[in-house]
């Protein structure tokens, strides 16, 4: 078996519905929703990271075996060690200001979030502005050296766990876990909660 | 059944249908799901449209601005069944003693400085924040280490944020509206 990897209009259809199946699963998730993630940054409700840390646990046996029947291939773009730990932290600085990721503002935008433009904007600006000191980032961050043990895959920077995949996914339940005690949350709908506070 | 598309969703079925989502995306398109690509263009037709001083033709239409459309399309449908379509110009946590436009300027300023700070973030970790989740589920090293990097430095930054007096929570709210 092979991937369909579509081209042309079933392609731009295909993304429309996965679109519109992922925009739906943000909001029944809550995650597209401004306070589950400051609620989560502050450990108050740990839905975002429960949410996170299960779909990495099933995610990445579900891909070790959709790969090993050759219904996927890995597809991931080049990440640099260093590119990796300050964009993790402007990201991070990003969301406990705003409390949201890209997607989803879009989604909490067309839920009638309309504050949610104001970080749309903020998302659209910064475009130009990393793209204007490109030059000034291919010869600082993306040109330290990473540490030696390093490797882009997980396999070859664990090269002797057998089987890796599901490593992965049993350090993603103990994640899971570790929120669940420490934090619990998704009893009350953030949305009524906020309402009632 | 019907419940189920109105309620909200538990931890492990939000978790277990987003990732069968990414690996159906990667089935059917056989390409990294990360939608950093569709920003950019959108990018650059806004500042198109800018620069020209109308709205410019040819609105980039692939799969990756399908797929931001669709989120849009897929949000109202999970909003509507579930009766979370509420209008709102100011978030549900944000307080000013100036009252309302106090409060519309401080979360306009936070958004904007937010969101920039977030895409910026994003940049420099070289996907958006699907893409990483999805790398993170093939192993991606880089993704793993973003996605600590993320949650070490949110704790502490939220963490700073509520010590010097921020809001970002209705638990920690300030004064009442007057």
């Amino acid at each position: 078996m092979e991937p369909l990897s579509l081209s042309g209009t079933p392609r731009l259809i295909a993304g429309l519905l996965l679109g519109t199946a992922f925009g739906f699963f943000l909001i029944q998730s809550e995650v597209a929703w401004r306070k589950t993630m400051l609620d989560q940054l502050s450990m108050k409700n740990g839905k975002f990271f429960k949410v996170l840390f299960s779909s990495l646990a099933i995610g990445a046996v579900l891909f070790y075996f959709a790969k090993n029947y050759g219904i996927v291939q890995i597809q991931t773009r080049p990440a640099f060690f260093w590119g990796s730990v300050t964009g993790g932290m402007l990201f991070a600085g990003g969301i406990a200001l705003c409390g949201q990721f890209p997607d989803g503002a879009v989604a909490s935008l067309a839920t009638g979030k309309i504050y949610s433009l104001w970080t749309f904007i903020g998302m659209l600006l910064a475009l130009p502005s990393v793209h204007f000191v490109s030059k000034k980032l291919s010869e600082t961050i993306y040109k330290w050296p990473a540490p030696s043990f390093y490797a882009d895959r997980m396999e070859k920077l664990f090269s002797s766990a057998h089987n890796l995949y599901f490593w992965v996914a049993a350090f993603s339940v103990l994640m899971f876990f570790f929120f669940e005690f420490i934090q619990g949350g998704g009893e009350e709908d953030s949305e009524e909660k906020a309402e009632k506070d | 059944m019907l419940n189920f598309f109105k309620g909200k969703w538990s931890a492990l079925i939000s978790g277990f249908s987003i990732s069968m989502l990414f690996i159906l995306t990667l089935y059917v398109l056989n390409t990294p799901v990360g939608m950093s690509d569709a920003y950019l263009k959108i990018s650059d037709y806004c500042r198109d449209s800018i620069n020209m001083r109308r709205v410019a033709e040819n609105f980039p239409f692939d799969w990756q601005t399908a797929f931001l459309v669709g989120i849009a399309i897929g949000a109202v449908l999970a909003s509507l069944a579930g009766g979370t379509w509420r209008l709102r110009i100011i978030p549900e946590d944000v307080k000013s003693k100036s009252g309302t436009m106090g409060a519309f300027g401080v979360s306009a300023i936070q958004s904007v400085a937010g969101g920039f700070l977030v895409m910026t973030g994003l940049q420099f970790a070289g996907d958006s924040f699907i893409g990483q989740w999805a790398a993170a589920m093939q192993l991606s090293t880089g993704a793993w280490i973003f996605i600590f990097s993320f949650i070490i430095w949110g704790v502490v930054f939220s963490g700073v944020s509520r010590a010097s007096g921020g809001k970002t929570s209705p638990q920690k709210k300030g004064k009442p509206d007057k």
